[in-house]
């Protein structure tokens, strides 16, 4: 008897009881399809994520000022343009930018409304720290900061919301901070790029340079951050460690300034969604080892079931070998097209959840070779000893069983 | 010879005592003879039967078939043995109900590991032997229980065994039935198959050529039937 042979009987048996087998391939179908749609969330959000941070170059590292309520920082401790420009002179950094940032109010097209936006202070160099996608007119130059320019440069959705289109490079906008309004001349359009910032309702964004920033705060020449961008993407740890040293070298105090490497924070936090990935999968993967056991279950009574038949195919020739192999495979059969029907399943159910949570879901080759694996792994382990138990049956006992 | 036993013993143990069902058991079967078996129930020949079947192992003795002392053989090369060189038929058909009589047939021949075209040419072939052309598609349910056990037959004969063992091959016949049954063994026989059948009744057993009587495990007569009843006629 051929593998084909013991396929199609096994297929015809499974079809026999059609509502039996469909139950049984349940608990696989809840297992693979919960894996599948699990993990393949957890692609899209781990590309969703990645996505995000790849609005900063690969090598940017920002560097803030840390708080210590028992050892407040003074003013010789705040960072300032020269303690970017004495950063610039490393050889190991090739671009550094500064931002400050500061939420104000901006007055829309009907004159009672108004939105939240964040104004950030920023210098010509900023564009390259953060990749800002310019659509109109330009982003701050060099002249602009040097001249502390009442200028702005605002985010596509703010000039819809604002002019009701989005080409608006030369029109004045009306920005209102805690001490007062200020009326500033919209140089540039960027589209915004952050597939999170519309799903939180964040503030949109307009940047204006750093010194014009400093001169309405009146901030002398702070900023709150700098930007650090090094080329040497394999040593920004170390080039980290060493502009935290350089920093405090240059402002004289110790232990002050906290550096940050965007590129670890990503791996960070690809990290922990792969755990979490993982993890969650795993309790998925118990489920299957319960889709397991009901199938065993179902094999057993089955073989109890056709105690006769295998009684009568042992009287006509077949051994042990071949009554093992029968049950086995429609164990398998069981598993695996269950299997097959959660991948299936699990691949609509992922795209259905990725659209709530508006992320898009991916379903990796290797999760669904693992996957088919697994099932036809739990079909072996819960066939094995179901079909043992067959092969082992005595053929006048299992003849004479009604 | 084709067929025999030798100080035949099956014991089974019942708890703590032992139950002889054949004691010392001695016969031998020619080719192209037909057999048959008759003792009342208890009498050890449903015992026998399986035993020669290799359905069942035997306690003491030795038994021969085709020259092969089947007693020591286990495993899959007595499976073997039960798909080439046996043939039985049972007094309950035992036809798998979910496949229909030509699928049936043909099970012997899949175990034996025969193409699926020539099993097929073959099955047809042994359906036609017993008179069931007509019948091929259809499930045990839809046959009378004549015809299953025709079909029964077929199966029994498709892999031309050495022996065709029946045990009270009509005993759920209804006695037309029963005749038709022993017009075929008898054909067979003609035809060369060698036959050992089991039965009760007299009547049955005085269409063979000999006839093996039992009594509590041991042979107590073996004598041929001078005039067999030729059915059909």
């Amino acid at each position: 008897m051929n593998i084909f042979e013991s396929i199609t009987s096994a297929v015809y048996s499974v079809l026999a009881n059609r509502m039996r087998s469909v139950l049984t391939m349940l608990g696989i179908i809840i297992g693979i399809s919960a894996v599948i749609m699990i993990t393949s969330v957890g692609q899209g959000l781990q590309t969703g994520m990645s996505e995000i941070f790849a609005d900063f170059g690969a090598g940017t590292m920002t560097v803030n000022m840390r708080n210590n309520p028992a050892n407040p920082a003074t003013r010789r401790d705040r960072l300032t343009l020269e303690s970017a420009e004495f950063i610039a002179e490393h050889p190991d950094v090739a671009v550094v930018s500064v931002a400050s940032g500061s939420n104000a109010r901006v007055q829309l097209r009907n004159p009672t409304e108004t939105t939240s936006l964040t104004i950030i202070g920023a210098d010509e160099n900023f564009r390259q720290a953060q990749n800002v996608d310019v659509r109109f007119g330009r982003f701050l130059a060099t002249l602009d900061v040097d001249r502390s320019a009442p200028v702005v440069v605002i985010d596509s959705t703010l000039a819809r919301d604002i002019f009701g289109r989005t080409d608006v490079v030369g029109e004045t906008i009306r920005v209102t901070f805690w001490f007062g309004t200020v009326d500033l001349t919209v140089i540039g359009v960027f589209r915004n790029n952050d597939p999170m910032a519309g799903m939180f309702g964040m503030a949109t964004t307009a940047f204006i340079p750093i010194t014009h920033f400093q001169r309405l705060f009146n901030t002398d020449n702070m900023v709150d951050q700098l930007l650090v961008i090094s080329e040497d993407l394999d040593r920004l740890d170390s080039i980290a460690t060493e502009v935290t040293r350089l920093l405090s070298l240059f402002h004289g105090n110790e232990d002050r300034y906290q550096v940050t490497v965007l590129m670890s924070q990503i791996d960070m936090i690809n990290d922990v969604l792969g755990m979490i990935t993982g993890f969650v999968a795993l309790v998925a993967l118990v489920s299957l080892a319960v889709g397991g056991i009901g199938v065993m279950n179902i094999m057993l009574v089955t073989v109890t079931e056709r105690t006769r038949e295998i009684g009568i195919r042992k009287s006509l020739g077949a051994t042990d070998g071949n009554i093992r192999f029968q049950f086995l495979v429609e164990a398998m059969i069981l598993t695996l097209s269950g299997g097959i029907i959660g991948i299936i399943l699990g691949y609509y159910g992922g795209f259905a959840l990725g659209g709530l949570l508006d992320l898009s879901p991916a379903v990796s080759i290797p999760t669904v070779i693992l996957t088919v694996a697994a099932s036809s792994l739990v079909g072996i382990i819960a066939g094995v000893y179901p079909a043992h138990k067959a092969a082992k049956l005595d053929p006048i006992e299992a003849l004479r069983y009604e | 010879m084709i067929l025999r036993v030798e100080n035949l013993s099956k014991i089974y143990r019942n708890g703590a005592i032992d139950v002889a069902a054949l004691r010392d058991v001695e016969f031998s079967v020619n080719i192209g003879e037909f057999v048959s078996i008759m003792g009342q129930s208890g009498s050890g020949k449903s015992t026998l039967m399986n035993i020669l079947g290799c359905l069942d192992s035997l306690s003491a003795g030795k038994y021969l078939l085709d020259g092969e002392d089947v007693s020591l053989i286990k495993g899959k090369k007595l499976a073997q043995i039960r798909n080439q060189k046996i043939g039985f038929v049972f007094q309950s058909y035992n036809l798998l109900p979910r496949l229909n009589a030509l699928q049936n047939v043909e099970l012997p021949m899949l175990y034996g590991g025969v193409r699926r075209k020539k099993r097929r040419a073959a099955a047809l072939e042994a359906l036609e032997r017993v008179g069931l052309a007509g019948r091929v598609h259809h499930k045990p349910s839809e046959l009378s229980g004549g015809q299953k056990q025709r079909v029964a037959i077929a199966r029994a004969l498709i892999n031309s065994p050495a022996i065709l063992l029946a045990d009270e091959p009509t005993g759920n016949l209804d006695s037309r039935s029963g005749e038709e049954i022993m017009e075929i063994f008898q054909r067979l026989n003609r035809e060369g198959v060698t036959i050992v059948m089991v039965t009760h009744e007299p009547e049955i057993a005085n269409h063979t050529n000999r006839i093996v009587a039992f009594k509590d495990g041991r042979i107590i007569s073996d004598e041929p039937v001078e005039n067999p009843i030729q059915a059909g006629s």
